[in-house]
Parts: C-alpha cells; structure tokens; sequence
C-alpha cells in the first residue's frame, strides 16, 4: 500500500538549560492527517485474526454469548478482508478456516465462519502463547498491509509459564498487532497489559457479557481503521548523548526504550504499530553533555517512517541559558505526561498491593491515583478508581472500599495505561524569543 | 584579456594592484577575473571551519555537527568586511550568544550595493534566514546590474530572491520559520535606491546632518512617518512595536518598500540593523557619531558605539561613500 503523506510531527520541550544541566524532555507528537476510509479502500489491506477464549471456564451462557459477540463481528467484516477465527484453550486451535491460513470475507466464507463459531464447545485450560503462536503462523503469511489480532480472554494464563509467554511475545513482536481484552470476571489485568504492550495494540476490559457484543466490534472496527501496517519513529542522537526512555504516551503508555533496532551507530528504529488518522504523542528523555555557558547542541533528530520513506522529520534542541526563570520552566507537555505517567504506576501499585492483602500501601497509592486522576482530566480512569477508594472531599483522607469486586481492581489495572491529552485550559503560550 | 603590463585596478575595489599579483592585496578579491563576471560580493557568513568541540567537519543544515551535535553559527560572530568605498561591520552584541543578522556588500563596476537582514529572534534559527536572505539579495542584485537592468529594477529582483531564500531557509520549521528583515542600498553615481522590508534602516549623511530614509514597517514606524503626535493612543498599543512585514515562510506577500533619492551632493550612507538604530535618540546622533573615516572603520566604529551603549542586541552597520566612485578609479568596463 502506498504510504500516506500528511504526516507531521511537532515537538514540545524545554530547551533552555542551566549550566552543568544533562536532561532534556520532549514530548513528540505525530499525526496522520489522511481521510479515514473506515471500510472499503483499506478492505484489501486487512488481515483480522480473532483468538475466543474456549477454556473450561467459559461453559455455559459465557460461551453462548461470546459466540453470539464473535458471529456479530463476522457478519460485519467488509468483502475482501482476511479474517480467521481461532478457539483458545491448553492450545490454540482453528476454528475457522480449517486450515493454517486466513479466509478472504464474502457471503460464503462469512456464513461458513458463523456456523464454524457455532459449533465451538467450552473446555480445557488455558495457554494463551500457544493462541499467539497460532496467529502468528496465519499472518506471517497474509499478503496484507495490516495485521491484526484480537484475544479475548476470560481467565489468567494458567497453563502455562510467564517465560513461555514472554518468549511468545517476543517472536511474535514485529509481525502483527494484537489488541487484548479481558471478559468475564477472572482475567488478570497486568496479563492484558503485557500482551498488549508487546504486541503495540490495545488494553481493554468487558466485564459484563452484555458489553461483549458492542465491545468485540468496536475493537475490530478499529483496527479496520488502520491503513499502515508499521510505523517507525527513527531517533538520531549525536555521539555523546544517550537516550535515556521513550514512551509512547497517548492514547496509551507503550514502553518503546528496549524495542530499539540499530539503524547505525546513532540512529535507532522504535516501532509504533499499524496507524489510521490519528495523533500519539511519545515522551523522549535524552542525556546530553553537560551544558557549558553558550552551548547550543542537537539532543536529537527524530523521523517518522513508513518502510523506509521518511514522511516527516523535527528535532530535539538543548541550549544555555544563563536565566533561571528559563531554565527551571516545565513545558506544560511535559509536565503533563510525567503525571501521566505517575498515575499509571500509582494504579498499578496500588492493585498489585491491594491483592496482597496490603491495604495501607493499596489505600495511599490509590487515593493519589485517584486525586492524579481528577487533576488530569483522566475521567474515564477516575471512575474506575472511584470503584477502589473513597476520598473524604474535606479531610482528603483516601480509604479502601471493602466492597469492591476484584474485577474492578483489574479494570483498573488495564485503564492505567489510558492516557488524555493535555487539556486546552493548561495550555500555556509559548515565550517566544526577546524581540 | 588584461595585459599583464598595464596599470591594474581591483573589480572590487578598484585600489590599484600589481599585475603580477593574482589578488588584491586591498580586499582580498581575484584581480583577473573577466570583465563579464557577475560582481563582487562579501558576506558576514562564518568561514567553514570543522567543529569546535570534536573536530568533525560535517555539519547539518542547522549547523548541528553531525558527530557530536554542537551547534556551530553559520553567521559571524563579529566581522569587518572592506571595499574601499563600502564598508561593513557586525557584531553580536552583549546580550545575545551570538549573532542573528547578516550582512553582505558588493560592487559591480562602479556601483556598490549593501544588504542588511536582521535575523528575528522569536523565530527559529532566524539567523538562518537573515544570512540566506543577504546572500541571495546582493547575488541577485548584482546579477541583474550585470545584466543591464537598471538599479529599481535590480533592487526589486534583490528583495525577491531574498524573499525566497528566506523561506526556503524555514521548510524544516514549519511551525515557527526563520524569519528576517531586509534593507538593501544600491549606489550609483546619480542615486540612491533603498529597499526594504521589517524594521532595518537606512540614513543619509550629509553637512552635518543625518536622515533616516526609511519607514519601519510597524504601527509605529508607519505613525511617525504620517506625523502622528507622539501622544496619539495608537502609538501605545500592545502590538505598536510589533513588524508587519517580514521575510520567511511564514511571511506576509511580498510588498518592498521602495524609494530612490538624488542626493544634491557627496556623502554617506549608513546601512543597520536595529542594533544600532535603536540607541539613537534622534537621527542627527548618528550625524555626530559618524567622523572622516574610511567606510569599513567608520563601520567598526559605529558598532563599537551601539556596544558601549549596552549591545542589547545584534549590531550590523554598513557605510558607502556616495558617489561610490573614488577619484581615481578608472572602470574596468569593456565594450559589449
Ligand atoms: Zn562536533
């Protein structure tokens, strides 16, 4: 597929630094501007794999309703996508085709999935590395610009070892993007964070088996939306500067830093994923020399690039000042997705210490992620958290609600990494220069 | 052909030279060039040198060294360039790391041309457009003076190709372009024809009295040349200072300020930035500062006195004789 071109990249940062100062912070923004075909153009350059969760947990109406969910999603799959269907359990079977291979969407290939959906029985455990592995053998093969998976999962791996999991993912990394969404109420959330993370797509919860069916679509309409398959951010540092993390941080929190492929000696490719028409903005932290009375360095050139076409290039600047004023300003984009960040941690700090049994630890992580939460604007997060702990509005003090399901912790757990923009009435104006 | 025997003048600065020297010894420029050569010119442009810091010799074309990334300033930091009868100075000042203006002067036959851009600081890298601007400008002047056309009509198609040279300077900053000013003098031996854009100026000098000859474009530049009391609100408006012309990417359509004059008599031009405009409390200051001195010293001793008063910001000053001729020189022209 052709690469599009509207693509921009801006950059908010403080470049003015104090004497002896090393750390320079950026915040990157990218934005494909092209017109959304939601359907149709993009149809050819699709491949969609959908993993259900078929383990002995999902017996009776659970299954039925992801079933009815699944039939849904089949029945809407534009003419032309490549789409295949497989049943998770100890292993990762097809369900649809029969063979190792994706099925182009018509009349017929979509009538035969919905009865091959229909036939699928509850049973066994769950291991869902080997679900993966089975997506990864069908798209390494498909001949489109797009792949994308979608696992669905009501259950925590159980059947299988984290390094077993790990190793998966790390095969399949590159290949395809999967999105992961708990359903049910006895997944783990930090399970569905990791693989969504290794994989570039999407965290999500559904709960409730009411959701299940408007859920499962507006994931895999999303990914109908996407008409890239891979994009790369490619960061140029000079010789002496180091990057010290980038992170994707909107609309999630996507650790990029360890996903580094030498370009040359100075440059390095971060992948991005499959992009539609849309904005991310990543955090980047570089290391400079110390700054020296005058200095005017180059922290880093950064490009956007689809295959190798470069469709959009800024740069990272640091300089002396010797104001202070200017030096210790926070650009507000910056300060905005450290608290981000913050919160993220506070989450899943706080979830992990409230299923230990640590309720002092969860209580203050929790009500600061709550209080993070609302200063933000992170309303959707805010709610969830809602769910965790109370904060007495006159004392500030935060306590633990002892009612809480512990789904509710988890659905907190995989909204940590959901993130808003800055919001306009933070924006501040930029200085600008002295004339 | 020159014949190496015969009395030889400078292309540049029509100083008279050694036939057997292959530069001017005056100004450095190449005695032999062909008669049908495009003009002389000199810029404050930083001569190429390798970085600083590490000692690599490639930079981008921001100036950031492609081996360690230190930034090395395309424009002089401080510079006297000499054409005998034109000269030129600037200095970064004291406020400033270093310097956003450019400057360039040159001479075709017996016509001298002087461009001044000012690099605006609250764009990115303005010197970069300031310096692409000065270059293209006089290249373009003294290119069209070369080809005949007369000085309005090789001013106008200066202020364009600098126009374009600006703008070309910002396609990597798309949000905030380098963005500069323009004023360029071209000087013959009946006229004076100015051209500007933004808030660089030009004056004239003559018995003892000095006039500013162009308008800044600005609410309150444009007030003052309409004689608008000084106690008239407008002049207090927020944005009363601010340029409404400039050029850039970002910049308004081009609409140069032209304006030619037919001085009644010899004396001096002076070329500058707002470095040195803006300490004069009126314009018969410069009248007193300005002494007997040769053009380039007369330059240097301009942008020494904008320093002394507190060098806020960048200072570039260029100095012509008008008429540009000097007494003795002979021209170099040959019959087409
Ligand atoms: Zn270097």
């Amino acid at each position: 597929m052709t690469p599009p071109t509207g693509f921009s990249i801006d950059v908010d940062h403080n470049e003015y630094l104090a004497e002896g100062d090393t750390v320079v912070d950026a915040v990157v923004t990218v934005t494909c501007h092209t017109d959304p075909e939601p359907t149709g153009t993009t149809a050819g350059g699709l491949a969609q794999v959908i993993m259900i969760d078929c383990s002995g947990s999902m017996t009776g109406s659970r299954i039925a309703e992801a079933k009815r969910a699944t039939r849904a999603v089949i029945e809407s799959l534009p003419d032309g996508v490549r789409f295949a269907v497989v049943a998770g359990a100890t292993l990762g079977t097809m369900a649809y085709p029969a063979t190792y291979t994706t099925a182009v969407a018509g009349p017929q290939t979509r009538a035969e999935a919905s009865r091959a959906v229909n036939r699928l029985t509850a049973g066994g455990g769950t291991a869902m590395g080997t679900w993966l592995r089975t997506a990864h053998r069908l798209l390494a093969d498909a001949p489109t610009e797009v792949k994308h998976a979608l696992l669905l999962t009501d259950g925590f791996n159980q059947h299988e070892s984290l390094d077993t999991l790990t190793e998966t993912l790390d095969a399949c990394q590159g290949t395809f993007v999967c999105d992961a969404c708990g359903i049910g109420k006895d997944w783990h959330g930090s399970e569905i964070r990791l693989i969504a993370d290794r994989m570039l797509g999407e965290a999500s919860g559904l709960p409730e088996e009411s959701d299940w069916k408007a859920g499962f679509a507006r994931i895999t309409q999303a990914a109908m939306r996407k008409t890239i398959g891979d994009l790369t951010l490619r960061i140029f540092t000079p010789a002496r500067n180091e990057i010290r993390f980038i992170k994707q941080m909107n609309p999630s929190i996507v650790d990029l830093t360890d996903r580094r492929r030498e370009h040359d000696a100075k440059t390095g490719d971060y992948p991005t994923g499959a992009w539609g028409t849309e904005t991310r903005e990543f955090h980047i932290q570089v290391a400079v020399p110390p700054i020296r009375p005058h200095d005017d360095r180059l922290a880093a050139r950064i490009s956007v690039l689809a295959g190798t076409t470069e469709l959009a290039r800024d740069m990272i600047t640091a300089r002396w000042t010797g104001d202070t004023m200017l030096s210790t300003r926070l650009n507000p984009k910056v300060a905005h997705y450290t608290g981000q960040a913050e919160l993220a941690d506070r989450i899943q700090e706080g979830v992990a210490a409230a299923k230990a049994g640590d309720t002092d630890t969860a209580t203050l992580h929790l009500g600061e992620a709550l209080r993070l939460a609302d200063q933000a604007g992170n309303e959707h997060t805010a709610k969830l958290l809602g769910r965790l702990v109370h904060v007495d509005p006159d004392t500030g003090t935060a306590r633990i609600n002892s009612h809480a399901r512990s789904v509710d912790l988890e659905m907190a757990d995989v909204a940590s990494v959901k993130t808003v923009t800055v919001r306009r009435d933070r924006r501040t104006e930029d200085p600008g220069g002295d004339r | 052909m020159t014949n190496p025997t015969a009395p030889l003048h400078c292309p540049v600065c029509a100083e008279a030279a050694d036939p057997s020297h292959r530069i001017c010894e005056a100004c450095g420029a190449d005695l032999h060039t062909p008669p049908s050569h495009r003009g002389h010119w000199l810029s404050s442009a930083a001569p190429p040198t390798p970085c600083t810091d590490c000692g690599h010799p490639e930079f981008d074309p921001h100036g950031y060294c492609r081996q360690c990334g230190a930034r090395q300033t395309r424009t002089s930091d401080r510079v006297e360039l000499d054409m005998a009868t034109i000269g030129a100075a600037t200095d970064y000042g004291k406020r400033h790391h270093y310097n956003q203006d450019a400057l360039a002067i040159g001479r075709h036959h017996g016509t001298t041309v002087a461009v001044v851009c000012d690099g605006v600081s609250s764009s990115t890298f303005g010197e970069l457009a300031a310096l692409a601007a000065a270059e293209a400008g006089i290249a373009e002047t003294l290119d069209a003076l070369t080809n005949g056309h007369d000085t309005g009509n090789a001013a106008h198609r200066g202020v364009t190709a600098a126009a374009h040279a600006a703008a070309q300077a910002g396609t990597a900053h798309p949000d905030n372009p380098p963005s500069c000013t323009f004023v360029s003098a071209v000087v013959d031996t009946d006229h004076i024809q100015l051209t500007w854009v933004g808030d660089s100026r030009a004056y004239w000098i003559q018995d003892g009295h000095a006039t500013c000859l162009t308008v800044d474009d600005s609410t309150i530049g444009r007030l003052a040349a309409m004689n608008v009391p000084a106690d008239d609100e407008r002049y207090h408006s927020p944005y009363a200072a601010a340029l409404l012309a400039w050029l850039g990417a970002d910049a308004p359509p081009l609409e140069p300020n032209m304006r030619a004059i037919a001085p009644t008599g010899p004396g001096t031009l002076v070329v500058c930035s707002d470095g040195l405009s803006g300490y004069f409390d009126t314009d018969d200051r410069l009248a007193t500062l300005i002494g007997t001195a040769p053009p380039v010293k007369a330059a240097a001793e301009l942008t020494e006195w904008a320093r002394e008063q507190g060098g806020r910001d960048n200072i570039s000053v260029i100095v012509a004789q008008f008429p540009p001729e000097p007494a003795t020189a002979p021209t170099q022209e040959t019959p087409a």
